[in-house]
């Protein structure tokens, strides 16, 4: 069965503000002008910020790579709890379905999207060139940016939702 | 504000209010006739809105003749750009943040107790395992405190609590507790219960009840050493009682195929002392005291 993507967005509407909330937190800690910000919108893309000019490859890096650390970290931080009464004695209350819910829907739109990617590659070949290590560094993962983006039409930015919230936690349980 | 004229009709507008088709500057009005002019077959022509350097492109401030600085191409005025430097986050975002942080943090205190639950469960798996049945049924009652609404936990608190009284020798207190979770595991706890009957025979002298009990656990596990020592015990108790020598040839054929099976087991082998003292002195006594009395082992003259 094949679920129209803006569906999908609809459902996990948490992480796409999310998302874009970490976009603008991290031009806030650099520093970079916030032109315009949308949050959610029902249409493509469904959220985004336009930020002004970036300078140098760390600002660009953690204006392009810090939904997936934040949308990540706020993923296992909502579901570890809340999978927890579930995992261990199988405990199914409605707050631990909704915690669940929000922190599963922020996993999936945790991954930095093409354009994201696009900046990224651009400010990552211009640094490289002036022998940045950062840039020089984040090339594999710029790269795998892009395959992650290619692997989006499999699911995979969702299942990693699941791999987050789910995974994770089932993970740092089993070892306590 | 700068001014233009538009090449098509001759008006002079802002500059803002015009667009660029390959390099002619025409109006709003004049832009559908330009770009039919320009059109060669389905090719559209390149259409550029033109931008007013000195008019904030966000606020419209008009700054005169003088350019205001760019962001991203576009002028800004100092206000716009200081707002957009320093843009707050909507009150509706912050709101929402703070609603999921403190969900996430009610969701931890209230959880906590789980996780609290799941490490004492596992730390009480490791204690009975390695023999400890007290600790572990203290840390599993501690556990089902925590998690009242699952009553497994409470049934497995029952079991470690059953498993430690048949260790203390309280075989009566184990019985009853064993009784209350057998829900558990029928099986498994009948077996537990058939040895706190054992030992409640042993120590009423009921020789008949502890060979009955111990033959059903051997014909239930009967490839087990010490069930078939078990067997073993008990015949060499109702030796000891009644001289018969029956008894004595039965004891000692059970020891005998025990011993085989045993190999160099040490507990094994204190055992095997034991129901040989037994059969040798005639004298019945419990393992406390046989190891009070022969802290180095017994061995037949």
């Amino acid at each position: 069965m094949i679920i129209p993507g803006f569906i999908v967005c609809i459902a996990t509407f948490p992480g796409v503000i999310v998302h874009e909330f970490a976009h603008m937190l991290f031009c806030k800690i650099r520093k970079v002008p916030v032109i315009d910000v949308c949050f959610f919108r029902i249409g493509n893309p469904a959220g985004y910020v336009v930020h002004g000019q970036i300078n140098d490859f760390t600002t660009a890096f953690l204006v392009s790579v810090g939904p997936f650390i934040i949308n990540s970290v706020f993923c296992f931080l909502i579901c570890l709890p809340a999978y927890t009464p579930f995992y261990a004695f199988g405990i199914k209350e409605p707050l631990s379905y909704f915690l669940l819910w929000l922190g599963i829907s922020i996993g999936m739109h945790a991954f930095p999207s093409t354009q994201d990617a696009k900046n990224l590659w651009h400010h990552a070949k211009e640094s490289a060139g002036r022998c940045n290590p950062l840039a020089i560094i984040s090339f594999p993962l710029v790269i795998l940016i892009y395959v992650v983006n290619i692997l989006t039409f499999f699911w995979l930015d969702y299942l990693y939702g699941f791999a987050i919230g789910i995974g994770l936690p089932t993970l740092i349980l089993s070892q306590i | 504000m700068i001014n233009t004229t538009c090449q098509n009709c001759k008006r002079t507008i802002p500059l803002n209010d015009t667009f660029k088709v390959q390099e002619t500057i025409c109006c709003t009005d004049c832009l559908e006739q330009v770009v039919k002019g320009k059109q060669t077959g389905k090719q559209q022509p390149q259409i550029e809105r033109q931008t007013d350097p000195t008019v904030c492109f966000n606020c419209k401030f008009d700054n005169g003749h003088q350019e205001l600085e760019k962001i991203i191409n576009l002028p800004v005025c100092k206000k716009c750009s200081d707002y957009f430097e320093n843009r707050p986050f909507p009150v509706w975002i912050k709101l929402s943040l703070g609603i999921v942080i403190a969900l996430v943090i009610f969701a931890f205190v209230y959880n906590f107790r789980f996780i609290n639950s799941i490490y004492k469960i596992k730390a009480a798996d490791k204690a009975f395992l390695i023999g400890d049945s007290e600790r572990a049924y203290k840390l599993q009652a501690a556990a089902a405190e925590l998690v009242p609404e699952e009553p497994g936990i409470g049934l497995v608190s029952s079991f470690y609590e059953g498993g430690y009284l048949l260790s203390r020798e309280n075989y009566e207190g184990a019985i009853d507790i064993f009784n209350k979770c057998k829900s558990l595991n029928p099986e498994l706890i009948d077996y537990f219960i058939k040895e706190a009957l054992i030992g409640k025979a042993f120590n009423n002298k009921d020789y008949d009840a502890f060979l009955e009990y111990a033959m059903e656990i051997h014909n239930q596990y009967p490839n087990i050493p010490m069930h078939m020592a078990s067997v073993a015990s008990a015949y060499a108790c109702k030796y000891a009682v009644t001289s018969d020598n029956q008894f004595k040839e039965k004891s000692l054929e059970y020891i005998g195929k025990a011993v085989q099976l045993a190999g160099n087991s040490e507990d094994f082998k204190t055992y095997e002392q034991r129901i040989k003292h037994r059969l040798h002195t005639k004298e019945i006594i419990s393992g406390k005291e046989f190891s009070k009395r022969y802290p180095n082992g017994w061995k037949e003259p």
